[in-house]
Order: C-alpha cells, then structure tokens, then sequence
C-alpha cells in the first residue's frame, strides 16, 4: 500500500488565493452599501473563494492510499474505489499565462465508479503513480479513454493503450 | 474546475486595477482640465470668466485635490456603483448615462449571438463542401460582408427603408418610450428595433468568423486522425462533431474575449448613424470635452467586457480541450 497526500508547500498557494479572494469578496460586501448588483458580483466572489478555501482545508488532512485492489480517500471522510469499479477516467489539463514560461498549469485526475467520484490535482505527491494506477485499471476494465485524456498520459509518459511499468517515487 | 475558475478571477482583480490606473492616466494626459475647456469656450463666445466662480467649480468639482487622490474616490465610487460626477451634464454620471450601458450589453450580446448562429452553421458547411456552389456564394457574401463598412450598411438600410418602407429604422425604441420608465411594452419595442443594428454591426464580425471557422476546420479535416475515425467506420456527422469540429472551435471561443470590446466600440459610429442611445456617441461626446469621469466611466466598461470576455473564453476552452500543450512547456 502507498499513501500520498498533499504537501503543505503546494497548498500555501492555494490557502493564500482563497484567504484574498475571500478578502476581496467579504471585503467589498461589508464595507460598501449593498445593492443588488454589488451583492450578486461579490457574493459570488465570496461564495467560489469560500468553497475554495474549505476544498483547500480539506484536501489538507485527506491522506490517498493507493493499494493493487482500490484507491482510498481518508480525511473529514472516508471514500474508497475499487479498481474493478473504475467507470470512467478523465485527465485534465488547466493551463496558465506562466505555461508559455515553462512554469504552471495543473493537471487534475477524476476518477468515477460505482457511485463515487474522486478528483486529485497533480499537487498531491505521486500524482503520476495514481495515474498510472488508473490507467492501468481502466485498461483492465477495458474502457475508452477520451483523447484528450489519453493526450494528457502521454505528456505524462504513461500509454494509455500499453503497458508500462510504475513510475518511480 | 474550481481552482481554475479561483485563479483566473484573481488574475481579473490586479488587470482591472491596472487598467481603471492607465485609463484614469491617459484621461488627464491632455493639456489642463475640463474647467479649462469650459474657460475657453466661454472666451470664444465674448463671455465674461470670473475667476471666483472657476475656482470655487474646480473646488466642487474636486479637481484641486492631488491626482492620486481623484484616483482613489473614482475607484472607491465605481466599487460602489457610482461612476463619477459628468461636469458637462452637471449630473452624477449614472443619471446622465442611464439606460444606455445596458442597451449597448444588449446590443452587443445580441450582435455576438446573431454571429454565432449565422457564422456557424455556414462555416461547417463552408468547410465540409470545399469549392461547392454553396461554399462559393457565402464566400462572395462573406467578402462583400468584410468588405462594406458598417456605417455604410446602415445608411444604406436607413435609405431603403425611408424610400420603399416609408419608415425609419434609427433608434433603439419607438420615441414614446424614450426616457420612460422601463415596461414590458417598451422592452418589446427594444426588441422590435433590435435587429436593424445587430444586422448592421454584426455583418462584418460574421463574415471574418465564417472564414476563421471554415479555414480551421479544413485544416482538422486533413488530418490523420480524420482519417483514421473514417477508416474505423464512423459515421461521418459523429466523427465531425466529436473530433475535428471541437479542435477548430478554439480559435472561435478564444475570440470572445475581443469580440466583445470590438463590438461596443466599434458600433460609435453605427449608433451616431442610427442614433442608438447607446455608450458609443456619448463616449466621442465626453473625451472630446474632457468629461473625465463620464468618459473614464464608459472605458472602464469596455474594459470589464474585455476581461469578462477573456474569462469566460478561457473558462470554456478549459472545458472544450484541456489538454496539455507540450509546445508551450508546462511541468506538470
């Protein structure tokens, strides 16, 4: 078994985006004459940077155990998904400005099956094993990976269509 | 998603700061204030010129206090909705501009839907039958569409409708709702004169999209995995919508961000021509007389539409292809 989690350093970012967006939003709100206008644009500021920051906490504490039968979410809850229930794979790319630098842009991993979903971004360490272990069960389970997805793999160096052994650690 | 969506509206807060700088920047570059103009005008027309009255103006009007400090209440004021005092219309600019920011969102929301609707269709089809007679005529029209001016469209449309219609086409509304408070028979009578400037304006816009989108799916259609999905026995309409239609529309989203800008401020002339109540003749008026706040006012708009425009392309290309571009050197 391995067990993965998300480093407080690749967090810090995060925590310090929602911490400002959360300023801006509650900021503007209680410090200015509420109009509907106002309150709709910075409430919907305050509310996405809210989420954000409760998603960031809780992405914090969760610890991802990775085993040859499922994956295991433990933190304020606990969720697992067995290899033999993986549905459907999704690996996305979000670019930044900065990727034009060679710096930036996360990819994030949803896996779906047997009524669950789970989503991990490529902060969380052995982002790439958890890949891996993926494609290798929806090889498995014989599913279609979408292109762009399978494109994703690649770039990873993982073939979504062959075998290929774990990635180091 | 989230992440995403939080990063990028944190990027819009310094770019908008930045902007409402450089516009509040280059809106007091010209040469003295609007009192000064005032001045001037009132010398040309042989008028006395108190310099009491001026300064005592220039106090009210808060234009003895430092720039930086002008800069801080109009930002702190448009945070709060209010726009600023127009010394030309001696109104708060939120009364003098009235209706007219939502009017020119909605015709420009329009003119971008109605380019859409025509564009798309036409493209694709543009597209899939090359150097067909089809392909060819929304070729000519497209090149007649790029080539006429919009103004001169509209003076055309006005000149026709007078002549053979016996009717005009200008404005945005019939004259009994102008200036009346807002009700569904107004809203409907918006809505009946719409379609002469969104035609007008949106003809160009059109034209340059049907091309964009017929070029970029004829160079998806060429590819090999075009080939290969027709090779595996795919029905063709479900390989074109899944494969190659998705990978030309990026250019297509990606516009939105500039669309939107171009179309309010591209349509000043159009709306003087049609005499829409619309920002565009109200933004000539204002810089022209250094309003400064009604002027900075309306450019800020563009620019919110502009960054509004870049965060939604953004958003749904994030949704239409995310994957990773390995030209563009990512890490991860």
């Amino acid at each position: 078994m391995r067990v993965f989690r998300y480093p407080g350093r690749t967090l810090a970012g995060d925590y310090i985006r929602s911490v400002a967006g959360m300023s801006l939003g509650f900021g503007v709100l209680l410090s200015v004459p509420p109009t509907p206008a106002i309150i709709m644009v910075f409430g919907g500021v305050a509310g996405v940077f809210s989420l954000f920051g409760l998603r960031t906490v809780q992405r914090h504490v969760t610890k991802v155990a990775v085993t040859d039968a499922e994956i295991c979410n433990v933190g304020f809850r606990t969720s697992a998904l067995c290899w033999g229930d993986l549905g459907q794979i999704k690996l996305r790319y979000y670019g930044t400005k900065r990727q034009e630098r060679g710096e930036g842009g996360f990819m994030q991993l949803t896996l779906k099956g047997g009524g669950r979903s789970m989503t991990y971004d490529s902060g969380i360490e052995g982002f790439k094993y958890i890949a891996w272990r993926a494609a290798k069960a929806a090889r498995d389970n014989d599913l279609s990976v979408d292109p762009a997805s399978a494109g994703n793999l690649l770039a990873l160096g993982l073939d979504a269509d062959g075998e290929a052994p774990p990635p180091k650690i | 998603m989230l992440a995403y969506t939080a990063r990028r509206i944190l990027i819009m807060v310094p770019t908008l700061l930045a902007i409402s700088l450089i516009i509040f920047v280059i809106i007091q570059m010209p040469p003295g204030d609007y009192l000064e103009t005032y001045i001037t005008e009132l010398q040309s027309q042989g008028e006395a010129v108190d310099p009491e009255k001026i300064e005592a103006l220039r106090r009210q009007y808060g234009l003895d206090r430092p720039l930086y400090e002008q800069y801080f209440l109009w930002v702190l004021g448009l945070l709060q909705g209010e726009m600023g005092y127009s010394f030309e219309h001696q109104l708060p600019v939120n009364d003098v501009v009235g209706d007219r920011l939502w009017l020119s969102f909605l015709v420009a929301v329009s003119t971008i839907l109605f380019t859409y609707a025509v564009s798309f269709p036409i493209g694709i089809y543009s597209a899939i039958r090359q150097y067909s007679f089809g392909d060819y005529a929304f070729s000519l029209l497209g090149f007649l569409g790029l080539a006429t001016p919009n103004f001169l469209l509209a003076l055309v449309l006005l000149y026709l409708a007078n002549v053979y219609f016996g009717t005009s086409i200008g404005g945005l509304m019939d004259e009994a709702f102008i200036d009346q408070p807002w009700s569904w028979a107004k809203f409907l009578s918006v809505l009946e004169h719409l379609w002469v400037p969104v035609v007008v304006i949106g003809t160009s816009g059109t034209a340059g999209m049907i091309r964009r989108l017929r070029a970029n799916l004829l160079d998806e259609l060429q590819r090999q995995y075009v080939m290969t999905g027709r090779a595996k026995g795919l029905p063709p309409g479900r390989l074109l919508l899944k494969y190659p239609l998705r990978m030309a529309l990026n250019p297509f989203i990606a516009d939105i961000g500039s669309l939107l800008p171009q179309v309010v401020s591209g349509a000043a002339i159009v709306s003087i021509v049609l005499n829409l109540p619309t920002t565009g003749p109200m933004l000539i008026e204002a810089l022209r007389s250094q309003d400064m706040y009604l002027a900075g006012s309306f450019l800020m708009f563009l620019a919110l539409l502009t960054v509004i425009g870049v965060f939604l392309s953004d958003l749904l290309l994030a949704v239409l292809d995310p994957r990773i571009r390995l030209e563009g050197g990512a890490t991860k």
